[in-house]
């Protein structure tokens, strides 16, 4: 079925016309294109070098033939050679541009759309820009690095870079900078620090507001030096509670002392070392000593 | 084209069918294989014969884009293909 790049059109008059198509092919001479023009006429094309056999075929059977026009694909193919040109021209374009990206797509990033976009900037995934193949791992982990970025993935389509992100549910605090303030007020019972300068230690009455631990670090030598640090401690403080509270039980009475106790005591963990419920006239008189945990980035 | 060779193998085509194959696309062109003789062919409808049987191909449009050596292709707007009744052989 190898089409010859020299054939001839030829249209064929006799009736039935399909006799002289079967005769032909009966020949084996390829026939292309064919068309009924009428009743007794028919179109096709063969390939110049079987004009033999088809003067032979329609002198056997009794039918004329005209040669229309004679065709050189080699020659029609040239002449197609400024659209091939031009789609050659869209095809290496459409490379070249591919190469490159024009656009970026931050999804998934609520809020850190300008940080992550700046630290793909700063690693060369700009807009306008070739596209570095094979970077996209190094990118991913410069995005991760990211507070409260827990996914990251770079890809790149056509012309376009999506970058999908996903945000860690939970984010961890930010580290608190400054001096560790009481909060409650109390007797301390322990107090650890891992960071800082303790300004108080343990049994000592502390106020709230009062200065916990320093923010700084002291080195010693021919002259003091302070050097400022975050802290990171955990301070115990021991508190006394005694109220006569209006209830109809002890346990209520219990209750309503822990309530306005534990309100009080803002943060930390709170134990109840000793209590001790008394009836009076005028209702359930509350004693209870019990601790507050406070800490800084501990 | 590999499940459709599976196919064809299976059904032990060549052997029983006399080589006769028939592909077209509804509203498209077909290809026929072992086709014998074009018993009719107009715009409208194209009888292929076949060694077994005759096949009637009615359409729009339709005309004999290649014949040579028992393959034929067929352009157009296929409608129908059938076998012509009595024509079983």
């Amino acid at each position: 079925m190898k089409e010859s790049s020299r054939y001839m059109r030829v249209i064929a008059r006799g009736y039935p016309p399909e006799r002289l198509v079967n005769k032909l092919r009966r020949k084996g001479v390829p026939l292309y294109r064919i068309r009924k023009k009428d009743k007794d006429r028919v179109s096709f094309s063969i390939e110049a070098s079987k004009e033999q056999e088809l003067k032979l075929a329609c002198a056997e059977i009794g039918f004329a033939y005209t040669a229309l026009e004679r065709f050189d694909l080699r020659r029609e193919g040239l002449k197609r050679i400024p659209l091939l040109l031009g789609a050659a021209l869209f095809l290496f374009l459409t490379c070249l541009s591919n190469r490159f990206v024009f656009r970026i797509e931050v999804l998934g990033a609520k809020g850190l759309e300008n940080k992550i976009l700046s630290v793909l900037n700063e690693n060369g995934l700009k807009e306008n820009r070739a596209y570095a193949f094979g970077e996209e791992e190094k990118i991913s982990a410069k995005v991760l690095e990211i507070e409260g970025v827990s996914y990251c993935s770079i890809r790149k389509l056509g012309t376009a870079v999506k970058v999908e992100v996903q945000l860690s549910p939970f984010q961890s605090p930010s580290f608190q900078s400054g001096d560790m303030i009481c909060k409650t007020g109390g007797e301390i019972r322990s107090i650890t620090v891992l960071s800082g300068t303790p300004l108080k230690g343990v049994g000592e009455r502390v106020e709230r507001g009062e200065t916990l631990v320093a923010g700084y670090l002291t080195v010693e030598g021919e002259e003091e030096k302070r050097i400022p640090t975050g802290v990171i401690a955990r301070v115990v403080i021991a508190r006394a509670y005694e109220k006569v509270l209006q209830a109809e039980s002890e346990s209520g009475a219990f209750a309503k002392a822990k309530f306005e106790a534990f309100g009080v005591a803002v943060g930390g963990v709170q134990t109840i070392e000793k209590k001790e419920i008394i009836k009076t006239d005028k209702g359930y008189l509350v004693k209870m000593i019990y601790t507050v945990a406070e800490s800084m980035n501990f | 084209m590999r499940l459709y060779g599976e196919i064809f193998k299976t059904v032990n085509a060549s052997e029983a069918f006399a080589g006769a194959r028939c592909d077209f696309f509804p509203c498209g062109g077909g290809y026929f294989q072992g086709v014998k003789t074009l018993g009719y062919f107009s715009a409208e409808r194209v009888v292929l014969v076949f060694k077994r049987a005759d096949i009637e191909v009615l359409g729009q449009d339709l005309s004999v884009v290649k014949y040579c050596e028992g393959d034929l292709q067929l352009s157009g707007k296929i409608r129908a293909v059938s076998i012509i009744e009595g024509s079983e052989r």
